[in-house]
């Protein structure tokens, strides 16, 4: 009989003092049946990762999760082809860049019918330290945008491949293995944002930041 | 002095909302209401698209009737006697 793949989920519940680690397991197959709950077991263990890499790429809260919305309802439908020839992680991450340029594409042509999409204050608000003092904080806001803005005018690729390094959640291959390019693509895809981001920005953000 | 070194993209990660879980763990009925919804859509156009091909195929026929009788053959045989 041909062995069931599945994959390990580590859920932590905080009950009081006593941390408990409850292992759950994702059963491709079960998911490929349709079954709700092993679908359940899945959101749980990407929700998170999902949405952070959508609110990384697309900078919009409501963008990010939309686009969430979307990826998930797309993995229920899509599950049935999945033939675990790739990590089912990397199979997501696909996803999820796919959806996420589906969406910057969409604002672009937005954008070209003169409705300007801005980079969410919220999105700048979470990447500023708010402890500092009002001026400090003032001044990285600005920083931030700044910084934002020049990512933005980076190329598709170029962009998703620095945002992912930056994440810290990411090594080079399982980029490579996300956006389906080799290594030595996504380094030199990383080193011309970088290049075109040092040429853009003013020395106080590229000496701390690029 | 003011640190910037941290990396604007390596901070803090957002948590989910109970609604967007809430949505998310919807998918599966949504999926389903959307394939319904597809296959009530694909089944009217199918039927209209039949209707349309049966409506044109007899209006050819008609016509095609028509176009006969407004021939010099149309009244062939009205002025024979025996």
């Amino acid at each position: 009989m041909a062995e069931r793949p599945t994959f390990l989920l580590t859920q932590v519940f905080r009950c009081d003092d006593i941390q408990l680690t409850v292992s759950q397991e994702i059963d491709i197959q079960a998911l490929q049946r349709g079954d709700v709950h092993a679908f359940e077991v899945l959101v749980i263990q990407y929700e998170k990762k999902v949405l952070n890499m959508c609110w990384y790429i697309l900078q919009n809260k409501e963008e990010a999760e939309d686009a969430t919305q979307d990826i998930f309802l797309t993995i229920y439908q899509s599950i049935p082809k999945f033939k675990g020839d790739a990590k089912l992680s990397t199979w997501i991450h696909r996803i999820t860049l796919n959806k996420c340029l589906e969406h910057i594409r969409k604002a672009k042509r937005k954008k070209r019918f003169g409705i300007h999409l801005r980079i969410d204050p919220a999105f700048i608000d979470h990447t500023v330290d708010l402890n500092k003092n009002p001026e400090e904080a003032l001044m990285e806001k600005e920083r931030v945008k700044v910084f934002l803005e020049a990512v933005q005018q980076l190329s598709e690729n170029q962009r998703i491949a620095y945002t992912l390094h930056h994440m810290d959640e990411f090594s080079y291959k399982e980029i490579s293995e996300s956006m389906n390019l080799s290594l030595s693509a996504i380094e030199s895809l990383i080193f011309r944002a970088k290049q075109h981001l040092k040429a853009t920005l003013n020395d106080s953000i590229k000496n701390n930041w690029i | 002095m003011q640190n910037l070194n941290e990396h604007p993209f390596s901070k803090k990660r957002i948590e989910v909302s109970s609604s967007l879980h809430d949505m998310l763990m919807q998918a599966p009925a949504l999926a389903k209401k959307e394939k319904r919804q597809t296959g009530f859509f694909a089944i009217v156009t199918i039927l209209c698209l039949t209707l349309n091909l049966l409506y044109f195929s007899s209006r050819q026929e008609k016509l095609a009737e028509e176009e006969l009788l407004e021939t010099q053959y149309a009244n062939f045989g009205s002025n024979l006697s025996i």
